[in-house]
């Protein structure tokens, strides 16, 4: 089953065969090898979202190992980054916003983030994808946490992960918006996610009839709607709580969220809190003057709100389900039970559903469904996620439409690579890092991105994968690999986020760490995201866009931001490597493209250097005439810049 | 997304000999303009662009202006005269229609109008005294007064009118334009808003979204004072010598950078953008550069003078955006002066005042440059208003004002493709709904699409499996009746 290619010599691992044997129908192979630097630059972006280290890349440089890249892969993968570049990944699929939507006011949700720690946590602990679906759809259902004598991180993490199915644009608080249909649209585009983005199929097409093109009648929407009814229920509706409307400091006991955080956390908010109540208590012992009010009233500022969840969770029972007619839930339909799409399942079979544990106060049927869809031997499952790993490593997925895989998907470029990849995901225990590991050693990851004038007329469209495409950065990796280079990337991780800042003239600034853990909100992107296609998440993004437009050079030339970071950078580079111009252009370029320029690239750098010095030497302003140092700082900034806005900066090979 | 099936042909010149005989810098910039299409145009590489693409078939408007009213104009003190509501003045009425109030504690008594309607033009369109400068005009005007919507608050019946869809998270209007005919000018954003410097619309800068469209397709703020494109140029500006040297290190770079990777077209885009990016600079500015009319064109848009200098502003730099290619231009009022619970004798004659010579300036300038022909100006709100009267919590009649009607309102069309001096369309003898020739919002879209010279039904993106529309899966009727 795995073929025999002709070029044997370049088959490292199967993916290589089954490459071939297609390359080679045409007479094509697979282009040489790319060059160490930009393997090592192309795989520390694909991984961890930033340029590699200076360590690493001198580990890789001077191991002559011939499995050296091998190590280096496993290295990035190693790395706490790698979570937070394929974290954001998933919080594509799922939808991740840090507020509600849907109305002319964004209600937080000050608790989200822990969602988004448990995605980054997974990707680093590489979670098995199966376990890590069935977190996700019924976390609340695999352990008992309302009777557990412990909260453990292991079911904390449960109920944290089914706040993948309460990523929906959510209306449903405000009264206006808060009816019947409201929350079945709220339920609608929950479906759509699970649908398109873990299923591969679109099941929104059957909300209003049979699908047009795919085997899925209407009822098995309804079908799959009543599955979730323990939990999501139109007649019997949590609501986002406005209380926490100020944000996570004075979040009350919302509907939506359990106090279910680990014991270690809650105790030590207890604590916390108890040490300012025996401060208070003891000043109020006292007797009261201005000084002793202010005092109480600045320890009740240091109170801590109550750790919360935000979490989706079955209560036990459920209003009937029905099918809508045209999809009206005013013509409701016959009455259906839950179940999994009927042409997915042997037709035999039963599906069963029963109580997770006994007298368990939760339906069972999320979590019926979550085994089942994630049966070793299930035909989408695998399918859609390896192909999702695909896309991330290679530009396009295998199947192009990465949340179609119906008719009228894109036909699979190479339908036994995809099948044989989703067995060996399963076999390896549905591991994601197995997976990366599998797809970056191959050689068909390992070739060189130059188009040839064979490649254009026998590949034009590259589905044959005779080269790796060069891509341009995506809006977090540029944001992020600008602050690192200029040092200002705050890598601390996890936590809530970080405050955006909208300013009146409509550009919305981000702070200093990275673009994971920046304040998501619908209506206030960051301008630099938003330029570079940051998508809305409406309710999510399977497969983003790449745009070429003015404004991106506008940005990159003008911003205020960018242009603090280039003399930060410069300073950087003057501090490395003191005022000799040859070594501060190759210290650049190391920091910035991750090798060396050229010949000619240092003779052009060097010669506009010293004209930038000369002429900033000249420039008198406010301050007077610059002094030879500070000509040579604007000089050096003014190079940094350009190189911050350079082709060989933005793209990778 | 099939955004591909947008993408017009390859040119007969091919990609790689196009290259070959450009040589670099300014002379490829200005090529641009000719082979746009060309740049990008890899079926690899279907990036989503602003590049001009054709219509689905010839449109009689290349662009257009939409003046959105925000808010609900009322359509029976402006353009459709109820003599019945004077016959029944003072009638109790708001137990018939409970339902269709918004703020029924507040509902008073059937309401005559406090304007005077009189007939005007070659067409006898009926205008009420609100607006006595766009009475000039009425036969360029395509009048609908059978317009209905399907909600009767603001948040979702703006997102209705402006999206087809009564939930944010879908493309607008303008959105959709760009999305399916691209940009005659590339120096400039494809979809200009000209917002109010005193604040934005109900669901502000979702107003301008593109959805699901990637972001590119959105529209581009242009502010009215100070630099009008965000990072149009640094806070903080450089010498012009070390600005010119910058320049000529990123090209020089740049060039390098592509010889070592021939055939990315991408990658010459890319240069591309850098230099449009330079001739946007001198481009924006100069758009917006009121010094460059006479007095007598300042005048007619009333600008320098209250209460219409900021509105009018936005009409002459409208007329300036299109002048100069831009595909879609939306202006906005801030807050919204069209919502008038209580004073409508007073607030909406404001609002007329604050808005009608502009519109009329607008008008007459775009007629007298030969400019309306080929441009669609689009004015309306969101929903009307009942022929009740609201009452403030004193109860002071004099002080009446109306509230919100989803069942009829009125909008009006100029410009290219327009039958002017019609009127179209009723509603019944109260103004209360519209009951002959109604024109859904469906239909409203569809034949402002038709007028662009794009099918409603052909314009559309996969989503998920969805061919996603503006007009959305229902029926839309393209309103042939008020085409020329």
């Amino acid at each position: 089953m795995i073929p025999r290619a002709v070029h044997s010599d370049r088959v490292r691992n199967p993916i290589d065969a089954f490459v071939l044997q297609k390359l080679e129908e045409k007479n094509l192979s697979l282009s040489p090898e790319a060059k160490r630097l930009t393997l090592l630059r192309r795989a520390a972006f694909d991984l961890t979202g930033l340029p590699p280290e200076s360590a690493e890349a001198e580990a890789f440089l001077t191991d002559q190992c011939p499995d050296a890249y091998d190590k280096l892969i496993d290295r990035l993968l190693a790395s706490p980054r790698y979570g937070e570049r394929w974290g954001r990944h998933w919080l594509d699929v799922a939808g991740y916003a840090d507020c509600e939507g849907r109305r002319e006011q964004h209600l937080p949700r000050p608790f989200a983030w822990r969602y988004r720690d448990y995605v980054i946590r997974a990707f680093n602990a590489d979670k098995p994808y199966d376990r890590f679906l069935q977190e996700q759809l019924a976390g609340d259902e695999l352990a008992d946490y309302e009777q557990a004598p412990e909260i453990t991180q292991e079911i904390e993490d449960n109920l944290v992960a089914t706040a993948f199915l309460r990523m929906s644009p959510d209306p449903t608080w405000a009264n206006l918006t808060g009816f019947v249909p409201d929350r079945i649209e709220v339920m609608a585009d929950a479906m759509d996610v699970l649908g398109s983005g873990v299923m591969g199929l679109t099941f929104k097409c059957a909300r209003c009839h049979d699908h047009k093109f795919d085997p899925i009648p209407q009822r098995d929407y309804y079908r799959l709607l009543a599955i979730f009814k323990g939990a999501y229920d139109e007649h019997d509706w949590l609501k986002p709580e406005i209380n926490a409307y100020g944000g996570a400091a004075s979040a009350g006991a919302g509907e939506r969220y359990l106090p279910y955080v680990n014991t270690a956390e809650r105790q030590r908010w207890q604590k916390h809190n108890a040490a300012i109540q025996q401060e208070v208590d003891a000043l109020k012992a006292l007797s009261q003057t201005t000084e002793t009010e202010k005092q109480i009233k600045a320890l009740e500022a240091r109170r801590q709100a109550e750790p919360r969840i935000m979490a989706l969770w079955d209560r036990g029972e459920s209003s009937e389900t029905y099918l809508y007619r045209r999809g009206n839930y005013l013509t409701a339909g016959l009455p259906v039970h839950p179940g999994p799409p009927s042409i997915l399942t042997d037709g035999q079979t039963p599906f069963e559903i029963k109580p997770p544990w006994p007298g368990a106060k939760s339906t069972g049927r999320r979590l019926a469904f979550a085994r089942w869809l994630t049966q070793p031997d299930h035909p989408l499952t695998a399918r859609v996620v390896v192909n999702r790993i695909w896309n991330h490593h290679f530009g396009q997925g295998l199947v192009r439409s990465p949340g179609n895989f119906g008719k009228m998907g894109d036909e699979p470029t190479h339908p036994e690579l995809l099948d044989w990849l989703a067995l060996e995901f399963v076999r390896e225990g549905w591991s994601m890092k197995s997976m990366h590991r599998l797809m970056m050693t191959s050689s068909t990851y390992r070739q060189a991105s130059a188009v040839t004038s064979e490649h254009e007329q026998l590949d034009p469209g590259n589905r044959l994968l005779s080269r790796m495409p060069l891509r341009r950065m995506e809006a977090e990796e540029l944001r992020d690999s600008l602050r690192w280079i200029a040092g200002q990337l705050d890598q601390r991780s996890f936590g809530p986020a970080e405050p955006i800042q909208a300013r009146a003239d409509g550009l919305v600034l981000s702070g200093k760490r990275r673009s994971i853990y920046v304040q998501q909100l619908r209506k206030q992107v960051p301008s630099l995201l938003e330029s570079f296609d940051l998508p809305a998440m409406n309710p999510n993004c399977l497969k983003r866009s790449e745009s070429l437009v003015a404004p991106q050079a506008l940005h990159l030339l003008n911003d205020t931001a960018v242009r603090e970071m280039a003399a930060q950078f410069a300073d950087r580079v003057q501090q490395a490597v003191g005022d000799a111009p040859t070594r501060q252009v190759q210290r650049i370029y190391w920091s910035a493209l991750s090798r060396l320029p050229s010949a000619e690239e240092q003779k052009v750098s060097l010669e506009i250097l010293t004209r930038l010095t000369e002429q900033w030497g000249k420039n008198v302003d406010i301050s007077g005439k610059p002094s030879e140092k500070e000509a040579r700082r604007k000089a050096l900034t003014t190079l940094c810049h350009t190189i911050m806005n350079s082709a060989g900066f933005l793209y990778i090979d | 997304m099939r955004i591909q099936s947008l993408v017009p042909s390859p040119l007969a010149l091919s990609r790689r000999s196009f290259f070959k005989r450009v040589g670099a810098g300014i002379q490829g910039a200005a090529l641009l303009h000719l082979y746009g299409r060309e740049l990008l145009a890899d079926e690899t590489q279907s990036a989503p662009n602003l590049r001009p693409r054709p219509p689905h078939f010839p449109g009689k408007a290349k662009s257009a202006i939409h003046l959105f009213m925000n808010g609900g104009p009322s359509q029976m003190d402006l353009f459709d005269p109820k003599p019945a509501l004077d016959a029944h003045h003072g009638e109790a009425y708001s137990n018939k229609i409970a339902g269709e109030i918004e703020n029924i504690k507040d509902a008073g008594a059937l309401m005559r109008s406090p304007f005077k309607f009189a007939r005007h033009g070659q067409c006898g369109m009926w205008v009420s005294d609100a607006l006595p400068h766009l009475t000039r005009h009425v036969d360029d005007i395509a009048l609908v007064r059978s317009l209905y919507t399907t909600n009767i608050t603001h948040e979702p019946a703006v997102y209705l009118i402006q999206t087809g869809k009564m939930i944010t998270g879908h493309p607008t209007f303008g959105s959709w334009v760009v999305y399916g005919l691209g940009s005659d000018c590339q120096n400039l954003p494809a979809y200009v808003v000209l917002d109010d410097p005193l604040g934005l619309p109900v669901n502000g800068v979702e107003n301008w979204q593109a959805g699901f469209l990637p972001p590119l397709y959105q529209g581009t703020r242009f502010r009215s004072t100070g630099s009008p494109v965000l990072n149009l140029r640094p806070e903080v500006a450089d010498p012009p010598e070390i600005v010119k040297m910058q320049r000529d290190l990123l090209s020089r770079l740049d060039h390098l950078h592509k010889r070592e990777r021939p055939s990315q077209p991408r990658l010459d885009a890319r240069i591309a953008s850098y230099e449009l990016a330079a001739r946007m600079q001198v481009s924006a500015t100069d758009a917006l550069d009121l010094s460059q009319e006479n007095q007598q064109t300042l005048e007619m848009y009333g600008i320098g003078r209250e209460p219409t200098d900021s509105y009018g502003r936005r009409c002459l730099f409208a007329r300036r955006l299109i002048e100069r290619g831009v595909r879609f231009v939306q202006l906005y009022i801030n807050g919204q002066i069209w919502d008038n619970h209580t004073g409508l004798a007073k607030d909406m004659q404001a609002a007329c005042d604050r808005t009608d010579l502009p519109i009329a300036g607008l008008l007459k300038d775009l007629k007298q440059r030969g400019l309306l022909q080929e441009t669609l100006v689009i004015w309306g709100g969101e929903f009307g208003r009942l022929p009740i009267a609201q009452l403030p919590p004193d109860k002071d009649e004099k002080k009446a004002g109306r509230d919100h009607n989803k069942n009829a309102f009125s909008c009006w069309l100029a410009g290219g493709g327009v039958k002017g001096g019609t009127t179209y369309g009723a509603t019944d003898e109260l103004g209360l709904a519209a009951v002959e020739n109604r024109v859904s919002v469906p239909d409203w879209h569809a034949t402002l699409l038709h007028l662009l010279g794009l099918r409603h039904d052909e314009l559309f993106v996969d989503e998920h499996g969805l061919k996603e529309k503006l007009t959305g899966v229902n029926e839309a009727r393209i309103v042939k009746e008020i085409l020329a």
